[in-house]
């Protein structure tokens, strides 16, 4: 098991996160400090943004969770250990997953975790911070798996790190409209099984879908 | 047998290129008429709109405009895919021929909707459905341009660019249903096509006609930035270096 | 030397070679530098599939003589000391493969280059294969050697 593709790359990934903790905490904070921009910009009524709070929590987990993108293929490409990954024998989908897994683990869940304290600085009920949350839990892996096509297609490139983003955000508008309107749903007291089921969907096409598209980009970059 | 020769001797850049010359002018005069025809007819044949008054004659190079925006969209990515999947270095050509334009038509579908947007409600953007489809699309083709753009070998560009056409090809169904519920959900304003369930015949002529004029345009632009392309990628090639020659003999 | 592990297609031609095993060493050494050396080896030998035990992985870098080194992580090892974990890898190798190695004399000094010619030496005694760059001049006495010289696209024995 512990020789799987999959296991191998996450656990290195995570043993390398774990002797550079203050980079994982930095797409935290930034997530924090984004956030708590908007009062600034739209003013201190409760109201307003606990209107707005749905719509802004998920654009800033999108862009915090986008933010280590350009590292995550980027050190094993440098350093010439994703050119031994290629030349290895094993399934460059299974590997991909398994980075795909790790920043989510280090980016996505941290996201998620940090949610409801948003949702209580910006005024939300509890139902509406456990809608916020469930949907960010299935939301940030899909993000986690676009990124990964991402980062692959624009591997070493002078302006990957902006480049990325404009190739991806796009792709993840549907997440967000179906995240934030769950949480705006629930706030009017209206049904949220069918945003829910959505992204629940959305998750099962990018777990099949995501990693082989990485795979080919990454064939695609190093060539 | 014979008709398979046929076909492939157009993807040999030098026979496209000869090809596409001769072709150009004609696609041009093409649009040239049919643009004026389908203007004509739109303008001033097609009756007036019983709700929308004259400013809805703007769709007859809206609708026209956003159809090829799409259609272009899905030529690009199939081009690419097939210059990655059969190394076919033309077809990988064409496609990054393709971009810009594709992209100008989704700014023109923006704009006249934009322009139909202002005299119907009064404000210049609205978050309808489709307008935000088309803005979106725009960010793909935006994305892709500027993907192919940063890579400097030109194999990794290309074969990158099909990648992300092909990814994007797969979403778009996905963004347009979702923008669509999000429009719906938030009751949002939408541009209808027209009030009456059947449009008046000389109003689909017009569009048609636009249609067909925006087609013969796109393929003379296409052709061109194509052949660009070739004597770009090929300076090495003999017939290219023969071109050049030719060229240089002519305006000496 | 990277078309010929299949990592970039070659522009005319083909690649075409009987070994069914290919180990690569590059220029850059694909040691992670917030590893230890020891799990930086280990890991590469687990992504190809070779001995990974903690005490194989220990032997293997004290054949290239950097054993003490092996609980430091990459990024505190000098130039020398990195190229002796990559090479460590070949101390692992007991199947006649191809390897291919990429200026791997690089930053060794004598004793090092001794160390990984005699780990080639025994790679060849079992039939095993071995294309690698260098600028630096070597010998290795005693086996069938075609060199190709770039510059003067000459080759002779």
């Amino acid at each position: 098991m512990l020789d799987s593709s999959f296991a191998l790359i996450l656990l290195r990934d995570l043993r390398l996160a774990a002797r550079r903790r203050i980079e994982v905490l930095l797409p935290l904070v930034f997530f924090l400090v984004a956030s708590s921009l908007f009062p600034f910009g739209v003013g201190p009524e409760p109201q307003t943004l606990r209107e707005i709070a749905p719509g802004i929590v998920w654009v800033c987990a999108l862009l915090s969770a986008m933010l280590s993108l350009t590292s995550l293929y980027g050190g094993d490409h440098a350093d010439g250990t994703l050119e031994q990954m290629l030349l290895s024998r094993r399934s460059l989908t299974l590997l991909a997953g398994g980075k795909a897994l790790a920043h989510w683990l280090l980016t996505g869940l941290p996201l998620l975790l940090l949610a409801p304290l948003l949702g209580l600085l910006f005024g939300m009920s509890s139902a509406s911070i456990g809608v916020l949350t469930l949907g960010l839990l299935l939301g940030t892996p899909i993000l986690s798996l676009l990124g990964g096509i991402g980062a692959a297609l624009t591997l070493g490139l002078r302006n990957g790190g902006v480049l990325v983003l404009l190739l991806v955000l796009p792709l993840c508008i549907p997440v967000l409209i179906f995240g934030a309107g769950a949480v705006t749903a629930a706030e009017a007291g209206l049904p949220v099984q069918g945003h829910l089921s959505l992204l629940a969907a959305l998750l099962l096409l990018c777990l099949l879908g995501a990693p082989l598209a990485t795979a080919a980009a990454l064939k695609i970059s190093v060539d | 047998m014979h008709t398979t020769i046929r076909l492939f001797t157009y993807a040999a850049p030098s026979r496209f290129y000869a090809l596409a010359g001769r072709l150009t002018p004609w696609l041009y005069a093409l649009a040239l008429l049919g643009a004026a025809l389908g203007l004509y007819i739109g303008f001033f044949v097609a009756p007036t709109d019983a709700t929308q008054g004259e400013s809805y004659r703007i769709i007859f190079i809206h609708v026209p405009a956003a159809w090829m925006s799409m259609l272009l969209y899905l030529a690009m990515a199939g081009w690419a895919v097939m210059g990655w999947a059969f190394n076919a270095r033309l077809a990988s050509m064409v496609a990054r021929a393709l971009a810009p334009t594709g992209a100008l038509f989704t700014v023109m579908a923006l704009w006249t909707g934009a322009l139909w947007g202002k005299p119907t409600w009064g404000t210049w953007w609205v978050w309808d459905a489709r307008l935000t489809s088309e803005l979106i699309l725009l960010f793909l083709y935006l994305g892709y341009i500027a993907l192919v753009e940063s890579i400097d070998d030109t194999r990794r560009a290309d074969h990158a660019g099909a990648l992300l056409a092909l990814v994007g090809a797969v979403n778009v169904p996905v963004i347009y249903f979702s923008v669509r519920w999000w429009n719906t959900l938030h009751q949002g304003a939408s541009i209808s096509m027209t009030a009456a369930p059947t449009m008046a015949s000389t109003m689909l002529a017009a569009l048609l006609v636009m249609t067909m004029a925006f087609w013969a345009y796109a393929f003379a632009v296409v052709f061109g930035r194509t052949r660009a392309i070739i004597l770009e990628r090929e300076a090495d090639a003999e017939w290219v270096q023969a071109l050049a020659r030719d060229t240089s003999k002519e305006t000496a | 030397m990277r078309t010929l592990v299949g990592l970039s297609r070659p522009e005319a031609g083909e690649i075409d070679h009987a070994a069914a095993t290919t180990v690569y060493i590059g220029h850059s050494t694909a040691l992670k530098e917030d590893l230890s050396a020891h799990e930086a080896l280990q890991f590469l030998a687990r992504l190809h599939g070779r001995d990974h035990r903690a005490d194989s992985i220990d032997a293997a870098l004290q054949r290239l003589q950097v054993q003490q080194s092996s609980r430091r992580s990459v990024r505190t090892l000098s130039q020398g000391q990195r190229r002796r974990v990559a090479l460590a890898r070949l101390a692992l190798e007991d199947q006649p493969a191809l390897w291919v190695l990429d200026e791997p004399f690089d930053a060794l000094d004598a004793t090092g280059m001794d160390i990984v010619l005699q780990l080639i030496g025994g790679h060849l005694l079992r039939q095993g294969a071995v294309v690698l760059s260098s600028h630096i001049p070597f010998s290795l006495p005693g086996t069938p050697l075609l060199v190709l010289d770039l510059d003067a696209r000459t080759a002779h024995a």
